[in-house]
């Protein structure tokens, strides 16, 4: 699981950790997002994207993916082209901490730390990489050709090192799923081991998952539109997979329709997608604006469904709905108010800490605290706490 | 007839004791002046035991009985800042209803509230506009705003004996302590020693008197006349 991120030099995150470093409590299995356009909620999903990016390496891929350029990720506040990096997370009771700085023109980690329980696993620092469970190793990486961390080239022996194996499996882990686009949805794709972060391949990756997995998804996507009987994938000439959703209703000329997804409502596209995520392999998924295209009725089970779920779920929101159908403690504790400093960094705070907020969560839902409360002044707040 | 009041601290409505005893405060103290006309007699002085007749609701108290029924949402109605106040005043309407229900007695329920906002803005109109819109959600109508302008040291401070400028209410400064019209530190200057104690024995012994205040205190006289108007309607209900 997830417990801290800490980013320095990646756009608007100067100094930026999640929790604030001043908050002991870590991240909550769900985390919500909230804060005015342009606060920097956005960014902090980018950012934990391009953190699980870089075990994997082929960053210029991953910003070829984005149309971003090398240059896009640092900030504008500065010309550092280096960004500092702190992931924290919690793997099998063991706190491990993963370090580093990325060089942006190099487009790799230059230094590289993953300590567990307080322990050094393995360190790159001076163009070495040094495995502290075979002391006196140092092999020089200086003339190794990759990109982002040296996980994503070196082959350790995970056996010996778990803390590596966390690591990597976080990367694989972590899903951002920022810009679900109804019309990337729909889209016939031919092959994919996974669901772009627009929601595209999705019907290449429905048909190639198991039955057992294709009958929970239906499953899930009945609990929200009973009329719903079946998904139906299949591989058309050429490769191309297509998804169509079987709907019963009750009428005597024609009962049963199928739908292929171009046919489907905008909701049930985006609700489709993100239970697919949901039963998917990965362990924390990251949701940008999830109250979109989501009819209201449904947003309780959505919520519902995310927080009860058996993922670490982080999601940015605008709408007070979605905050009002939280729990007040999954709201206490999950709930982030992302906000610009005066200096135009991004930094955010618990919510319901300030005093504003939480003594009207004892009299009114979450959601209506959130638009009962001004936002820049719990800012002010949280900002006049740490001077 | 009952009064059900609720405030947020000592030095205002009053406490309740560890012995569970309501321990008056200043302005229990005026709204019960300020009813013995309406009423014929002072609630405060034929009550047999403390809370009989002036019955208490601590903030505290307030809070555990949860959240009232339906969403406020903030749109064009009503603006950023209310559906708290709004919510505080259905929760003690709702308990005054259930107690008035109950006890087959009409109840006056009383809110007060500062009217200095966060960082000391006066949002002395919305806090009253709030707090009025909620005691009819939940069906009661003898619900009253108690909301000094910019906070109740300003009333102590008008109706002391000795307060001689009787036109400068203080209504259009803001609370805060930084002010050099701070109302605090002047009525700390006034009565050495501004403890819910003393100040309940200065109106006790008519130093301080709420019939002293000038009808140029706007948010006084807005409490005044709401507090007549539904402690009458109520009477009414009574007879």
């Amino acid at each position: 699981m997830l417990l801290r991120v800490y980013l320095d030099n990646f756009k608007s995150l100067m100094d930026f950790s999640l929790p604030p470093k001043s908050d002991s409590h870590d991240l909550p299995s769900f985390s919500c997002l909230v804060g005015l356009n342009g606060s920097g909620k956005s960014t902090i999903l980018q950012a934990f994207d391009f953190l699980s990016q870089l075990p994997q390496g082929n960053i210029g891929d991953w910003l070829k993916v984005r149309g971003w350029k090398a240059k896009d990720l640092t900030s504008r506040f500065t010309k550092r082209s280096t960004i500092s990096f702190e992931v924290t997370l919690r793997v099998q009771g063991k706190r491990i901490v993963w370090s580093g700085t990325y060089n942006a023109v190099l487009q790799r980690c230059t230094t590289e730390e993953i300590v567990s329980d307080g322990a050094r696993v393995m360190m790159v620092q001076d163009g070495r990489l040094q495995i502290h469970d075979s002391p006196g190793l140092a092999v020089s990486v200086k003339e190794l050709i990759y990109q982002g961390s040296i996980l994503s080239i070196y082959k350790f022996d995970e056996e010996k090192s778990p803390a590596i194996k966390a690591i990597r499996d976080f990367s694989t882990g972590m899903k951002s799923l920022e810009l679900l686009n109804p019309q990337l949805i729909k889209n016939r794709s031919r092959s994919a081991d996974d669901v772009g972060f627009g929601g595209e391949k999705l019907t290449a990756f429905y048909h190639g998952l198991d039955a057992e997995k294709k009958s929970a998804i239906s499953g899930v996507l009945r609990s929200f539109y009973p009329q719903v009987k079946q998904i139906l994938s299949s591989s058309l000439r050429a490769g191309w997979k297509t998804l169509a959703v079987v709907e019963s209703f009750e009428n005597g000329s024609k009962s049963r329709l199928e739908t292929e997804t171009n046919h489907l409502n905008d909701g049930m596209l985006r609700v489709l997608t993100i239970i697919t995520q949901m039963q998917s392999g990965h362990s924390c998924l990251l949701f940008d604006e999830i109250e979109n295209g989501i009819n209201a009725e449904l947003v309780e089970q959505l919520m519902d469904y995310l927080v009860n779920g058996e993922k670490q779920v982080i999601v940015t929101t605008h709408s007070p709905m979605v905050l009002n159908y939280l729990d007040d403690d999954v709201a206490r504790n999950g709930v982030f108010l992302v906000y610009r400093t005066r200096s135009g960094y991004t930094r955010c705070g618990r919510f319901f800490n300030s005093i504003q907020a939480k003594e009207k969560l004892s009299l009114l839902g979450p959601g209506e605290v959130l638009i009962d409360t001004a936002l820049d002044e719990v800012a002010q707040e949280f900002e006049s706490a740490l001077v | 007839m009952k009064f059900l009041l609720s405030g947020e601290g000592p030095t205002d409505i009053g406490l309740r004791s560890y012995g569970g005893t309501f321990e008056h405060g200043p302005m229990t103290l005026f709204i019960d002046m300020l009813a013995e006309p309406i009423l014929g007699y002072s609630a405060r002085q034929i009550e047999t035991e403390p809370g009989d007749i002036l019955e208490f609701c601590s903030r505290q108290e307030l809070m555990d009985r949860g959240k009232p029924k339906g969403v406020k949402f903030a749109g064009k109605k009503y603006g950023k800042g209310r559906a708290y106040f709004t919510a505080n005043a259905q929760v003690l309407g709702s308990l005054a209803l259930q107690r008035s229900q109950s006890e087959r007695c009409p109840y006056v329920a009383i809110l007060f509230r500062d009217g200095d906002g966060t960082r000391s803005r006066d949002d002395w109109e919305i806090k009253w506009a709030s707090i009025e819109r909620g005691f009819p959600l939940e069906g009661f109508s003898h619900g009253v705003p108690m909301v000094p302008r910019p906070k109740v040291e300003a009333w102590l401070l008008q109706a002391h004996r000795d307060y001689d400028t009787p036109h400068v209410t203080y209504e259009g400064v803001t609370g805060s302590r930084s002010s050099a019209c701070d109302v605090k530190l002047k009525l700390a200057e006034l009565v050495t020693n501004p403890s819910r104690e003393h100040l309940v024995e200065l109106i006790d012994d008519g130093i301080i008197d709420p019939f002293a205040i000038s009808d140029a205190c706007t948010s006084f006289r807005a409490f005044k006349d709401a507090l007549e108007q539904k402690a009458r309607a109520a009477l009414a209900r009574d007879r």
